[in-house]
């Protein structure tokens, strides 16, 4: 009897051990990813949150990605070329499907990039292609052409997040419907979806690339900080998106999990509305950029997960300029400009800040005021809620400082550019000639040596003038169970394509 | 009776104008829609442009009027970010608030109402002490700290239950125990306040005298005359309940009208907003309804005019 007990025993111990084993050792254990917030719609023309293209990228193709170097490589479009200064030609992928099994051609392309185009009812990505694309034609079924408005070289790089639509399905079943049940050529299929809940997604076994080595992605809604560490830490979630720093540590003694850091494309800083006194006069700006210690606040309040960056463009982004020397910390001379400035005692000032939408943007700009202190100027940090912080400052409005970090697609110097310091674009709290005229240029010019060089001087031009305090880019955590290899990317998606499961 | 009612709809319809007027005004009073729906690099032109083709450009009262005249034939709207009927996004979610507010209501009534019996009949000794305790941490402590400790306790050093999530009866346990804990604090209070008002009567004592045993005149004679006040403060109190599904819904991840009141709310979702508003009020409107009508099974004097 107790013989039998024993064997019984050693079978249900065999049994425990084997059963996981052989379930979950084949690559195609479903991995999941953790979020704090979903997708509005699956209509990658209707939702621009970061949180949201990181999953589209997965269902959708677009005609070009940027790799890990920052290099445009292929996608759905093989070859391109420059007919003349405005008019790109790209050749098209053959034997593409998409989801549901239409072929992809060139009227997809049209149609997608058509209804980011259109101004009667515009669609959300519109500021992404409006003033820019002047037209897109299809010649024959594998070859398109886009014209410019202008001769634009970040074209390209502007092209990565513009996803493309089967035109067929989408006209048949109607933007509502798609929104909920989308068909795109990507690797991942779209299947259940519960609001807040989870998104599930499956493998297209038919994708042009090769089937996906994971077979399930599930990507959850986790909202709260706490809970969604517990569900990494539990195992329920595979990839969790945005660990607080200070589960870094604690992470990383868990032996079943990691830490992957990624220096973000995003970056942070403060600028000024160079509109109003005292910010006007640039050594007022200046003299701010020699009172704040920028080592000291990455130092001690981002335990240093940032990275000091002297320019306006981020350093992961095309066009940064690496010869750029950061601001010293010097407040002896800040105080001397103050008071050339005629502000010898300092002034009172708000500074703005977002609540939480950045990595402790609150306690940032709590020390950049303390800092400022230190010169006699006075920054009441002002803590806005989002909606009205954008509605504000879209209107011009912010009087003083503000807390801002800007970034993503498209990694080119153009995109800060244009969105703020542009007085052609969305330059409304600082431009001038000089800049203008740079950023025209590097815009117009084609080739990449000769662009880099515009951009630095632009960025040298752009420091002396000071329209920011110059800050830090970010850096992008991720906690991950060690049964999962991916990498984060620089441009915040999260690409599900080349994960594989241990 | 039908009188009554009729008055009573009336006034919760008044009431419900009332309430998505006021937040009406406060969605935009604070914060443009258009430009939260753009990405980061659109320009103030383009908000515009969005404005006008969501007819955000039109004057507040001709769109406040036209919401009402909508609502009135049964169309919420659409939502600005999830391209959906309004009305739509709030009941898909519907069920999964249901779920977590009746459970929660049934747990708290059902531990509420005995510890309040048995802290009034045992005033001022242990298990009165002991009652006072659970009362004083389920009022005073935050809906959210109490999730996050039911979590850190329950589902990351005893791994008993899953920290998140809505489909298992197990993932319904921690939110459900949150939320009651803190409505059951007050329904407590109040039965153990009416009880003792109750017991001192002559009727008890009378009850008592005759011979009949402790339980019975607890539980027909006193419960009965004390339930009164505590089914109003129990209809009452959903309104607070109400409050406190939408921190637990976020705490615990729970996909409910919630968090989609309070997305739409970050968004400025207005038509989302108000379509939550007009289900929750009619919610709170439903149930203090049924609580007045039920005055009158429990004391039959009461006439309703």
């Amino acid at each position: 009897m107790r013989h039998a007990f024993k064997i019984l025993c050693t079978l249900v111990c065999v049994l425990i051990l084997a059963v996981p084993g052989a379930v979950f050792s084949a690559t195609d254990t479903p991995v999941s990813v953790a979020q704090g917030i979903d997708a509005q719609t699956l209509d990658p023309q209707m939702d621009t949150l970061g949180s949201s293209t990181a999953i589209f990228s997965n269902i959708y193709d677009a005609l070009v990605m940027v790799d890990d170097t920052g290099r445009v490589v292929p996608a759905l479009a093989t070859a391109w070329r420059f007919v003349n200064d405005t008019t790109l030609e790209l050749t098209l992928r053959r034997g593409v499907t998409f989801q549901n099994g239409a072929p992809f051609t060139a009227r997809d392309v049209v149609f997608s990039l058509q209804r980011m185009m259109a101004t009667d009812h515009p669609v959300l990505t519109h500021p992404w292609i409006a003033d820019i694309v002047k037209n897109v034609v299809a010649i024959g079924d594998y070859t398109v052409r886009i014209t410019t408005e202008a001769p634009d070289a970040p074209l390209l790089r502007r092209m990565a997040p513009w996803l493309i639509l089967p035109e067929d399905t989408f006209q048949k079943v109607g933007a509502q419907e798609f929104g909920q049940h989308p068909v795109g050529t990507g690797p991942y299929q779209a299947g259940q979806w519960v609001k807040n809940d989870h998104l599930t997604l499956n493998a297209f076994p038919d994708y042009w690339r090769g089937r996906p080595r994971i077979s399930q992605v599930t990507f959850r809604v986790i909202p709260e900080d706490f809970a969604r560490y517990v569900a990494l830490k539990t195992g329920t979630a595979d990839i969790l998106v945005n660990l607080p720093p200070e589960r870094v540590a604690e992470v990383q003694q868990d032996p079943n999990l990691r830490v992957a850091a990624i220096h973000a494309s995003r970056t942070i800083f403060i600028g000024m509305n160079t509109w109003t006194p005292p910010f006007n006069k640039v050594q007022v700006r200046q003299a701010l950029n020699y009172a704040v210690d920028v080592d000291e606040i990455i130092q001690t309040i981002l335990k240093g997960h940032g990275y000091r960056n002297p320019s306006s463009v981020n350093q992961t982004t095309f066009g940064y300029c690496p010869t750029l020397k950061p601001y010293p910390h010097d407040p002896q001379k800040a105080r001397e400009l103050l008071a050339q400035a005629g502000y010898p005692h300092g002034f009172s000032a708000t500074l703005a800040t977002t609540i939480g939408r950045y990595l402790d943007d609150v306690q940032v700009a709590q020390g950049v005021a303390g800092q400022l202190e230190s010169v006699g100027i006075h920054a009441q940090v002002a803590q806005e809620e989002w909606a009205v912080y954008w509605g504000a400052w879209l209107s011009r409005k912010q009087p003083g400082m503000y807390l801002l970090g800007f970034g993503g697609a498209p990694l080119d110097a153009d995109y800060v550019m244009a969105s703020h310091f542009d007085s052609t674009r969305r330059g409304i709290y600082y431009n001038s000639p000089t800049s203008d005229k740079l950023i025209a240029d590097g815009r117009r010019t084609t080739d990449d040596a000769g662009r880099k060089q515009i951009y630095c001087q632009l960025e040298s031009y752009l420091q002396t003038q000071a329209p920011w305090i110059f800050l830090f880019d970010q850096q992008d955590i991720y906690g991950m169970t060690k049964r999962v290899v991916w990498q984060p990317r620089v441009d915040e998606l999260i690409w599900m394509y080349d994960a594989t499961v241990q | 009776m039908q009188g009554y009612l009729t008055r009573r709809i009336a006034h919760s319809l008044l009431a419900l104008i009332g309430v998505t007027l006021v937040a009406f005004v406060f969605v935009n009073a604070s914060g443009d829609p258009a430009a939260l729906l753009l990405p980061g690099d659109a320009t103030p032109a383009q908000a515009a442009e969005l404005r006008r083709s969501l007819g955000l450009d039109r004057p507040f009262l001709a769109q406040y009027g036209l919401f009402v005249w909508q609502a009135a034939h049964g169309n919420f709207g659409t939502s600005l970010r999830q391209q959906l009927p309004a009305a739509q996004v709030i009941l898909t979610n519907a069920p999964a608030t249901a779920e977590l507010a009746v459970g929660a209501s049934v747990v708290s009534v059902v531990l509420g109402v005995p510890l309040g019996i048995v802290a009034a009949s045992y005033r001022g000794r242990l298990y009165d002490w002991l009652t006072s305790v659970f009362v004083l941490i389920g009022q005073s402590a935050p809906i959210f700290w109490l999730g996050l400790m039911a979590i850190w306790i329950f589902s990351l050093e005893l791994r008993l239950l899953p920290p998140f999530g809505r489909g298992t009866l197990a993932q319904l346990v921690l939110p459900v125990m949150t939320l009651a804990w803190y409505v059951s604090a007050l329904l407590t209070r109040m039965t153990r306040a009416s009880m003792l008002e109750v017991l001192d009567q002559d009727y008890i004592r009378t009850a008592r005298s005759k011979g009949l045993s402790w339980i019975p005149v607890i539980l027909k004679h006193a419960l009965r005359n004390a339930a009164i006040p505590v089914l109003t403060v129990f209809g009452l109190q959903f309104g607070e309940l109400l409050g406190g599904v939408v921190v637990t819904e976020t705490v615990f991840a729970w996909p409910g009208m919630g968090r989609a009141i309070v997305d739409a709310i970050d968004a400025r979702d207005y038509p989302v907003v108000l379509a939550g508003v007009v289900v929750v009020a009619t919610m709170f409107v439903a149930v203090n309804l049924l609580v007045d009508l039920s005055y009158g099974l429990l004391d039959p004097r009461i006439r309703y005019q």
